[in-house]
């Protein structure tokens, strides 16, 4: 015959209250916070589940990165593109003025809207973005091209833009211009966004100064920096042959660095939204992972809560009645 | 003739007393219903021996209370202690687990390392976009900061578990000493008890020396044997006796045992409690050490001294203790000496920029043009020569010379002294010398992001990381994570399981054992009719002698 004494009956009241109410506040806490595993100690996976709420976070820095890359990038995209229209204009000119027809006070005229077109590369090559230089490579503080001369002899009086040249810092004396800037877009993905701009834009302004000082009617040496002027009608064929030169490396120039610029930032941006299309993905996945991971079912949780509810008052009913059967009401 | 008359009288007595001995037991049991550890009674009854009258009729003497019979079942009160061990060292990981594992929390809130690892990174990394940004670096200052004061909040936060669970020892086995000269007590009157009055006589001093036993199991694993003179001697697993007969042996926690002139320290600094007997207490001191032998027992002191650590006498640091707090303890000393020496070396440039002088040249500069004055971006607290393998200042510590100041004592841990080695937001070194040819003046770019480049390519880089290799920081915090939550998982589950293992044992004893009302209540009933019969049979006797009576007078 079993014995069932009063100890047994108090111990098992009380045992199927506290595991009700475990079962209740467990759900509650799910409902309440949406999470089914909020300690290590909840899931043996916690360690993944870790892992993966650092992916979120890191992708989180990702996406904030990408978005300054590709504003940046739109905004080198816009400067090569002006770029390539100058070059264009300053060939046009050159184009018309390198007839024999045209005359050399013509060409002192178009002369003048070299030195505009000059002058508005050199602001192109100077241009801050969040204010800093994008072109001087790691040296963003300091205006990469600055104002030098060349000497002409007799020297011109007054001096006009004839006599100055635009020339990128030295690289000897400041290596830091000669560096570009890389930065981690994913954890898998670098990209260079800002690069000196000294072949970018220091072909053209040289070549520009060039065509700009043979058609005011000066030679010029750009391994000293010097010329002189031509004695005209003597050195025409030489001032139409400077002019034709000049031409010729504007357009090597924009063969050779600007559109190969436009392309690759074209290349880039779409790199970067490859970039942030897998970045998505990823993103996906990893929410997914987690969620399956440590996310409650809220419809499953409230279930349960219900159901361990009704769990709880059913032991509270079951134990109120074992704990007042007693014999001694009947005796 | 037989004298039946006076049988009818003697024999009504006895089992008036007979029935008043079954009462006032049922009274006893119904009393200590709800008494820990009481074992019911039993009164036994048997019947007298009766005299053979002339005519060869025995009729019989009555009933005599032979004896009292305590209920107790030797093999499940074992096993009730066996499982109250078991309980015992299982709540007591449970609950330093639950608070272990909120150091290391998975949910994304502030606070973890782990979190402040990311956080850390990921500002290197938008500091790489724009390294001349002021916001930029007083984000990644702070962002070191929080990964500091995490480092360092965890690892206090740990020390004061194992300062905890050290008190609680030196509680644990206070009470522990208390329970075993108890015993020995009871061992002594139970011995006197049941020389004189046989067994049963001492059912009380039993029972109490039954809850002392299964209260003591809770704590400590002993070896129980029972002796005939109904003493108990119990025993640690190395036979180390903790009760003999009327004699306990007490146990004494120190930290300055005779075998260890310099125990290690703890990682709250002051060394770790031994469990020792002094065998020579009256001329000075002789210590055996019984710690490792209760560690691997049940208990809440094994668990405890599990949790705790377990130093050694040859332990020189802290870290050495075996135990799940030490353990945790030394993989984030791990991590902070990795941000010393790895990410300090990558900070000041990853290598000497002029190795021809004598001091190192970090090639890492900040706005201001100048290299890391410090050895890098981390410090810790400490007034000694910190970097010895450089004769000058400026240099990064090696492990080596992290090693030299722990083993001399110097410093004890790095995880609570840690520190950012600067507050300036323009001090952080975001660029490398970009100076070229032979050493010359460095070049420090305000625009240049490869040295905070460096930094952030830390988190995809492979490290050595206490005896793992070719791990980075992330996955060396989340192996800690999912260690930390499987030993808090296997801790829940054991709780679980033993309280359902306890709950069974406590049933089947008290099943034997325990006091059922009902049971008493209709053995009263019926005590309490038969002491009403053997009343009526005085009454009948007393009317045959008057019917006597009247005939003869």
């Amino acid at each position: 015959m079993t014995r069932i004494t009063q100890s047994q009956l108090g111990r098992m009241s009380v045992e199927s209250i506290f595991n009700a109410r475990d079962q209740f506040n467990k759900y509650s806490n799910e409902v309440s916070s949406g999470l089914k595993v909020s300690q290590p100690g909840d899931s043996r996976f916690s360690g993944t589940i870790n892992q993966y709420r650092d992916l979120l976070t890191r992708i989180e820095g990702h996406e904030t990165r990408i978005n300054s890359v590709k504003s940046v990038l739109a905004f080198q995209d816009n400067v090569a593109n002006q770029l390539n229209d100058l070059i264009v204009r300053a060939q046009e000119i050159a184009e018309q003025n390198a007839s024999e027809t045209v005359g050399a006070e013509t060409r002192a005229q178009a002369a003048k809207e070299i030195w505009e077109i000059r002058d508005h590369i050199v602001q192109l090559a100077n241009s801050k973005y969040q204010d800093k230089y994008i072109y001087g490579g790691a040296d963003d503080d300091d205006m990469p091209f600055d104002a030098s001369s060349y000497t002409t002899t007799p020297a011109i009086t007054p001096a006009g833009p004839e006599s100055v040249r635009y020339a990128y810092d030295n690289t000897t004396t400041e290596p830091a211009n000669a560096l570009s800037r890389t930065i981690n877009l994913t954890d898998d993905f670098t990209m260079t966004i800002t690069s000196p701009g000294n072949n970018l834009f220091g072909g053209a302004l040289t070549a520009l100064e060039r065509l700009g000082r043979a058609l005011a009617g000066y030679t010029t040496d750009t391994t000293t920096n010097t010329g002189v002027p031509y004695v005209l009608p003597t050195d025409r064929d030489l001032q139409t042959r400077n002019i034709k030169d000049a031409m010729d490396s504007l357009e090597t120039n924009r063969q050779t660095y600007v559109m190969p610029e436009r392309i690759s930032l074209g290349a880039k941006l779409k790199r970067v939204d490859t970039a942030e299309a897998l970045l998505d993905l990823t993103k996906s996945d990893a929410k997914s992972g987690l969620a399956s991971m440590q996310e409650a079912d809220v419809d499953v949780s409230a279930t349960n809560l219900s159901l361990a509810q009704n769990g709880l008052n059913a032991s509270y009913a079951v134990s109120a009645k074992i704990l007042q059967l007693s014999i001694l009401n009947f005796l | 003739m037989a004298n039946f008359g006076a049988k009818i009288i003697n024999n009504a007595i006895s089992g008036l007393q007979a029935q008043q001995a079954q009462i006032a037991n049922a009274s006893n049991n119904i009393a200590n219903v709800n008494t820990p550890g009481y074992s019911r009674r039993i009164v036994n009854l048997e019947n007298r021996a009766g005299s053979v009258s002339n005519g060869g009729i025995n009729i019989g003497d009555g009933v005599n209370v032979a004896s009292i019979t305590r209920v107790a079942d030797l093999f499940l009160e074992t096993a009730l202690r066996t499982t109250t061990g078991e309980k015992g060292a299982a709540d007591t990981q449970d609950e330093f687990l639950s608070r272990i594992q909120q150091l290391f929390n998975i949910t994304g809130q502030q606070g973890s390392i782990g979190n402040s690892l990311t956080k850390f990174f990921s500002s290197f990394n938008d500091l790489s976009a724009n390294p001349g940004s002021i916001e930029l670096r007083t984000n990644v200052i702070q962002a070191a900061q929080d990964l500091v004061t995490t480092i360092s909040t965890t690892y206090n936060s740990l020390a004061n578990l194992q300062k905890e669970a050290d008190s609680r020892v030196v509680s644990e086995v206070a009470g522990i000493n208390a329970m075993t000269a108890k015993i020995a007590d009871l061992n002594d009157k139970i011995k006197s008890r049941e020389a004189g009055g046989g067994a049963g006589s001492a059912a009380d001093e039993r029972d109490q020396r039954d809850l002392l036993l299964q209260q003591l199991a809770g704590k400590i694993s002993y070896d129980k044997i029972d002796l005939a003179d109904g003493t108990v001697t119990l025993s640690l697993s190395n036979g180390f006796s903790l009760v003999s007969g009327s004699t306990s042996r007490q146990l004494e926690t120190t930290t300055n045992p005779s075998f260890d002139s310099t125990p290690a320290p703890s990682l709250y600094g002051a060394p770790l409690s031994y469990i020792v007997y002094d065998y020579d207490s009256g001329a000075g001191t002789s210590h055996i050490d019984l710690t490792n032998f209760i560690k691997q027992g049940q208990g809440s002191l094994g668990a405890l001294l599990d949790l705790r650590g377990v130093a050694a006498s040859t332990d020189t640091t802290a870290f050495q203790a075996q135990g799940t707090i030490p353990d945790l303890a030394s993989k984030v000393e791990d991590l902070t000496r990795s941000l010393l020496t790895d990410f300090n070396q990558v900070y000041i440039g990853g290598t000497d920029r002029d190795p021809s002088t004598a001091n190192f040249q970090p090639s890492s500069g900040d706005l201001n043009g100048t290299p890391p004055a410090t050895f890098g971006l981390f410090d810790f607290v400490y007034s000694g020569v910190k970097d010895s393998t450089t004769t000058g200042t400026i240099g990064y510590p090696e492990g080596s010379d992290l090693n030299a100041l722990i083993s001399t004592g110097a410093v004890k841990n790095f995880s609570s002294i840690l520190t950012v080695a600067f507050s300036d937001p323009r001090r952080l070194a975001a660029a490398r010398d970009s100076s070229t040819g032979a050493p010359a003046a460095a070049i420090y770019s305000p625009g240049d992001n490869r040295n905070a480049l460096a930094m952030a390519n830390l988190q995809s880089s492979t490290l050595t990381l206490g005896s793992i290799s070719g791990i980075t920081v992330g996955d060396y915090y989340n192996q800690i994570v999912g260690n930390v939550g499987n030993l808090k998982a296997s801790a829940a589950l054991a709780k679980t399981v033993s309280a359902n293992s306890l709950t069974a044992a406590q049933n089947r004893r008290d099943e034997v054992s325990a006091v059922s009302l009902d049971e008493e209540y209709s053995n009263l009933t019926i005590y309490q009719q038969s002491y009403q019969a053997s009343a009526r049979m005085i009454k009948i006797a007393d009317q045959i002698f008057q019917e006597v009576i009247g005939l003869i007078g």
